[in-house]
């Protein structure tokens, strides 16, 4: 299992202990931190960036603190579990009476994975912006090239100016073949955006593995000429 | 009529010569706005056409400068068809006018002839409506 950063804000001797059993069930391997208020985690991202705050009984401005706080990609920077009254969607509420080392282990997990799964989302969303917005301009470019090249061409053709035909033709195969490069792109870039685990592209004249011998691969010889 | 054009995608760039040219027009190009700024020197330009989509300084900043020099010469944009608003935002900086891409052989003769006007040629204006037949 990873290794977690958590910060236990503002305990109370009552539930101190609670929350410290609840961090190490859910995370054995855990780096536990306890402040005093939101404000002593500070901002030294490197150094002390926790992935979940625990709160105990926070007042409104720590508990908008937390929940609202953004990393650098302005991405949530942190999952919250807010051990009280529930403050709204955004953080896990787990009210008093529900205050045992199970039952807070399973709802630290839930909230770490919650938060995680938001960030991925928000970078997907992001990047599926990123390329729509780039492909609206890269492929207009190369596409109003063409509309306009075959209205030149028309009138051209109807001149009979042949150097100008071959040119505008050029034209219009040039910026063909730059909409097919960005398609392809595109297509590369929505597949691994959809699989994080989305194959490299590798040489594939070379072999990583000899399976007979055991050792590392070498090229493979190159193919004989003749049909296939 | 002697026409820059300022477009760093070669093959827009090419095809605006050659319809400008099939209208009577001879042309400069250059992709880059110092480059332009160099031959609006060396040059009679009579009009610009710039591409507000340029690398390096925009074609919005770069029509800021030429509005600051007060060169008196009229600058069309191009800007796609769904960029519309860049269109307004060049207008207030001083465009003369704007084209929007794809454009046909139709769209420059209207631009060629405002142009014309513009200048208080007359006699030109009416030139370049006949030319490839008229509005």
């Amino acid at each position: 299992m990873r290794l977690l950063r958590l910060f236990l804000v503002r305990m109370s001797p009552s539930t101190r202990p609670v929350a410290l059993a609840a961090a190490r069930e859910a995370y054995p391997n855990a780096e536990v931190v306890e402040v005093g208020a939101m404000d002593d985690i500070g901002y030294d991202v490197v150094a002390r960036n926790p992935e979940l705050v625990v709160l105990t009984e926070p007042d409104t401005a720590s508990a908008a603190h937390a929940i609202q706080a953004l990393d650098s990609d302005g991405l949530p920077r942190w999952a919250v579990v807010i051990l009280g009254s529930d403050m709204g969607e955004f953080a896990e509420s787990v009210p008093p009476e529900q205050w045992n080392p199970q039952l807070l282990a399973r709802v630290f997990r839930s909230a770490v994975q919650q938060h995680q799964l938001m960030c991925d989302n928000l970078r997907l969303r992001g990047d599926l912006r990123t390329i729509a917005r780039r492909v609206t301009h890269d492929l207009y470019t190369p596409v109003g090239c063409i509309t306009t090249s075959a209205h030149v061409l028309e009138a051209v053709l109807f001149q009979g100016d042949k150097e100008s035909v071959e040119e505008m033709v050029q034209n219009v195969k040039n910026s063909s073949a730059e909409i097919a490069r960005i398609i392809d792109r595109v297509s590369f870039v929505l597949r691994a955006s959809a699989d994080p685990h989305f194959p490299d592209r590798i040489e594939m004249s070379f072999a990583s593995w000899n399976p007979t011998s055991g050792r590392p691969g070498r090229p493979w010889p190159s193919p004989l000429p003749g049909p296939r | 009529m002697n026409i820059l054009i300022v477009d760093d995608h070669p093959n827009i760039a090419r095809v605006t010569e050659v319809a400008l040219g099939l209208l009577g027009c001879r042309t400069f190009t250059t992709g880059t706005t110092s480059e332009a700024l160099r031959l609006l020197c060396t040059e009679k330009v009579e009009a610009i056409f710039l591409d507000l989509n340029l690398r390096g300084e925009s074609g919005l900043e770069f029509l800021s400068k030429l509005t600051a020099l007060d060169s008196g010469t009229p600058v069309v944009i191009f800007t796609a068809k769904n960029k519309c608003e860049y269109a307004e935002e060049a207008q207030r900086r001083g465009a003369f006018s704007y084209l929007a891409k794809p454009f046909d052989l139709d769209d420059l003769r209207r631009q060629l002839t405002q142009i014309e006007y513009f200048h208080g040629n007359r006699e030109g204006a009416l030139i370049t409506q006949e030319r490839w037949g008229s509005p």
